[in-house]
């Protein structure tokens, strides 16, 4: 008994369910079949940074592009995600920092696309963060940047989508992925069989093993990045902020609870969906915290975790289609750094399997780039 | 760092027996509790319990200043005021302790962190006044105070205890509400083993409900549908008896519906759970020695089922010698011979249990909030409606509820409400609770100042 659509999506984190709305939107049939439940990994537990600020430039038109999506998302979902553009400060606490801001600064101007990131000095510095500790110098910042609930926006996704005709089967696992007569079968443990033109490997940090099943050898490191929650807080800061040369992501949400990241790793296992916590990386971001907000070192933690990301060497996804199997694309390997991201590549996965082809340009995350060769 | 050869955590009977047992063994043992002195929650100031009160409390409690006084002088290392929040599976222990973070290593790791109440959610419960029979019992054991006048509600020996422990210190109550559903009184006596070896637990209950008879407080048996009301503090309670609807002012409501273990520590050190379908809650598989699925990490006592006070000891015990002969202390012979005797003795004595957790059995009324208003989670206002709502549209995984209601992420990390949510789900889903995956629990298991995790950067860095 098989069950066949236009395009079947593996993976029902954030870029798999924004696929398949975008594709569902425009009358294509679509099923996502998803392992666990759909937000169960990365897209449920990041950080939820909506930052275009500090990227690398390969990734700024695909992140341009997903703002002006998050600007009107609760329109496009009737979700507002949580989504609070507060503006993102980075932080130069010397002028050699400043100066590597600047230079960036410049050369994002240049790219002409329609996004800036501002120098402020010393007196916007203070006044936009007044908590900070003093001495710093100044800053960038990009202003309608900020944070949004990544459980609740992979959950937006999925109901649009299923409210525009897509399918969901959670608890569902690709075990083998097979070309039949022109398409695409592929099994599921438990036995389920899906037929489909188009397979979208959404799969994070599985993507290389649902990769390997295609042909492509992907270099992915699954790994978790550390994340830690605060009690509620009265409110000091609005914006997110990060520092140069500080491993640091520092946000406090509306509730007053402050989340602190900076991507210290821990040691995950991805056959039994277990993620650790290491104490000296968290340590670390305590103390970097603590430095930049004096007022931190009273705040009391109450939860460490990380969920389970995959990690490419190069630090980029992999977007874009399969080398090795026609009719299918990949989207994974977002290092940490993919939820922003999310509304625009699923358009631009939506695009590849309807015409074959991105508005968007996404060469540089293709899984036959020189830097992403693995020793095969 | 020194390796210890025991981090003992818990100075309750298990945990003290535990270090008495491995320094036995010639271990060495590191023993980390929270309290100011040894004795858990049982034996709570013991040390210094005036004669007026072990009087009072009986002579359960007394019994405890033996093992207290072993413990003491058996060699093992006792840090007190302790309160560990993170094991790394691989044998390190992170602690607060005046207010610095500590850590230390050992190759065995013996949670003996006891039970909890189990959660008993009923309209009103988070009013000012209500509060549940065990924290009754610790302000008693700690300060001497007593709330005149109370009513006791539940069920459970706990409940009768406590209330026999105010009246023999002369404290009024004003009533005992049992919500013990009838049936399971025929269910109970109906296990023939267990009425043998049960015959003095029974007569021990008995003796308590005639002492609180003789003392002209009114109990209610067989009692439901038990809320309570008022403006910003308790004033009133109603609750369903014999058919009709009663009604007490009361300004001080104690709750119990027994003990559930608690073993947060060993949960978020990734040990694996299973739902026991006898005592109706989740805890950390561990086999008869208490070993878990983490290889370094070991329980003892009600931490890993309830077994009680009394057997807690031979459950320490239990737990250290496995240790002893992980670490090479004692050889497979006299390993065996041990073992054997202190798991024959474990058997005689839990055979009694089988007639109290038949008895006190929770039924479904208690465990599931009939009300839909109940607050489950008291932390973020989660109400029994949200999580059945959550349940019928499709929902799978109580792991879902959490990170959409945020249900179990607050200040008490789901001490209060997983059990409940658990129950929820899973009579909405038709579902076997064994069927359904507990909550996922994280570190730190209690809250940690922000300046006292950083302190750990510096070390780390220095080493």
């Amino acid at each position: 008994m098989e069950s066949g659509s236009d395009v079947l999506v593996i993976g029902g984190g954030l870029q798999g369910t924004a696929a398949a709305f975008y594709l569902a939107r425009q009358g294509v049939s679509v099923q996502v079949l998803e392992k666990d439940y759909v937000a169960r990994h990365a897209s449920g537990v990041n950080a939820g940074g909506v930052r275009t600020l500090n990227r690398h430039f390969a990734e700024l038109p695909l992140s341009v592009a997903a703002k002006a999506t998050w600007l009107s998302i609760d329109e496009l979902l009737g979700d507002d995600c949580g989504f609070r553009p507060v503006g993102q400060i980075r932080v130069a606490e010397t002028e050699q920092a400043l100066e590597q801001l600047r230079a960036r600064s410049n050369a994002v101007a240049e790219l002409g696309l329609p996004y800036a990131e501002r120098i402020i000095d010393h007196r916007e510095l203070y006044e936009r963060l007044p908590a900070l500790v003093p001495g710093c110098i100044g800053g960038a910042f990009v202003p309608d940047d900020g944070y949004a609930n990544p459980y609740r926006t992979t959950l937006a996704f999925k109901r649009a989508a299923v409210q525009a005709g897509a399918f969901f089967h959670e608890g569902t696992a690709v075990v083998g992925i097979a070309r039949e007569q022109g398409g695409w079968t592929v099994t599921a443990a438990g036995g389920g069989r899906f037929r489909a033109q188009v397979l979208l490997n959404c799969a994070g940090a599985w993507g290389h093993r649902i990769a390997a099943m295609l042909g492509d050898d992907v270099p992915l490191s699954p790994n978790g990045s550390m994340l830690m929650i605060t009690a509620r807080l009265p409110p000091m800061v609005r914006p997110v902020v990060g520092a140069v040369g500080r491993s640091l992501s520092f946000k406090q949400f509306p509730n007053g609870t402050v989340l602190i990241g900076g991507g210290h790793r821990a040691p995950v296992d991805i056959d039994r969906n277990q993620s650790r916590v290491s104490l000296p990386g968290l340590a670390s971001a305590a103390r970097t915290a603590i430095e930049l907000f004096p007022f931190m070192a009273g705040a009391q933690a109450v939860r460490f975790w990380s969920g389970i990301e995959g990690f490419m060497p190069d630090g980029l996804p992999i977007i874009g289609p399969s080398l090795s199997a026609p009719g299918a694309y990949h989207a994974f390997g977002f290092s940490a750094h993919g939820f922003q991201l999310g509304p625009a590549v699923g358009e631009v996965l939506a695009d590849l399997a309807i015409r074959g082809a991105s508005r968007i340009a996404i060469d540089a995350f293709s899984v036959g780039r020189a830097t992403c060769s693995a020793a095969a | 760092m020194k390796t210890w050869d025991i981090i003992v955590i818990g100075a309750g009977p298990a945990g003290m027996s535990a270090a008495i047992e491995a320094r036995r063994h010639s271990l060495s043992v590191l023993l980390l509790d929270e309290h100011a002195a040894a004795g858990g929650q049982i034996y709570k100031g013991i040390a210094r319990a005036r004669p007026r009160l072990l009087a009072g409390l009986g002579p359960s409690y007394a019994a405890g200043r033996e093992i207290v006084l072993s413990f003491e002088t058996c060699g093992a290392v006792h840090v007190r005021g302790a309160s560990c929040w993170h094991i790394d599976p691989d044998g390190q222990v992170t602690w607060s302790q005046e207010g610095m973070a500590r850590q230390a290593r050992a190759k065995r790791i013996i949670i003996a962190t006891g039970a909890q109440e189990r959660p008993f959610p009923i309209p009103g419960w988070t009013l000012p006044g209500v509060m549940s029979a065990g924290a009754a019992q610790i302000a008693l054991k700690t300060g001497e105070s007593a709330a005149p006048g109370a009513v006791f509600a539940g069920s459970g020996p706990l409940l009768l205890l406590v209330a026999a422990q105010y009246l023999r210190l002369g404290v009024p109550v004003r009533a005992v509400i049992d919500t013990t559903p009838p049936a399971n009184y025929f269910r109970a006596l109906a296990h023939p083993k267990s009425l043998a070896s049960g015959a003095g637990l029974l007569a021990t209950g008995l003796g308590l409900l005639w002492r609180i008879r003789r003392a002209g407080v009114p109990i209610y048996f067989g009692a439901g549908d038990i809320r309570a009301s008022g403006k910003d503090r308790l004033q009133a309670m109603t609750f369903r008896h014999a058919g009709r609807l009663r009604r007490l002012e009361v300004y001080n409501l104690f709750l119990h519906q027994g003990v559930i273990p608690n073993a947060p520590l060993a949960v978020a050190a990734g040990c694996r759970r299973v739902w026991d379908q006898d005592q109706l809650c989740w805890r950390v598989e561990a086999d008869d020695e208490g070993r878990t699925s983490e290889r370094p990490i070991l329980l003892a006592g009600d931490a890993s089922r309830i077994i009680g006070a009394e057997c807690a000891p031979l459950s320490g015990r239990l737990s250290a010698l496995a240790a002893a002969h992980d670490l090479g202390q004692l050889d497979e012979g006299a390993y065996r011979r041990e073992a054997a005797a202190l798991k024959a003795e474990l058997k005689r004595k839990t055979a009694a249990r089988v007639f109290v957790d038949t008895l006190y059995r929770p039924s479904d009324a208690v465990r599931i909030p009939s009300d839909p208003q109940t607050v489950i989670c008291r932390c973020e206002s989660v109400r029994a409606d949200d999580a059945r709502l959550f349940a019928r549209s499709g929902g799978l995984d109580i792991n879902q509820f959490k990170s959409e209601q945020r249900c179990g992420m607050g200040p008490c990390q789901g001490r209060m409400c997983a059990l409940t949510l658990g129950a929820i789900v899973g009579s909405e889903l038709g579902r076997d609770a064994a069927l359904l995956a507990p909550p996922r629990a994280r570190p730190p298991i209690c809250p940690v100042p922000l300046g006292e995790l950083a302190s750990l950067a510096a070390k780390s860095e220095r080493a």
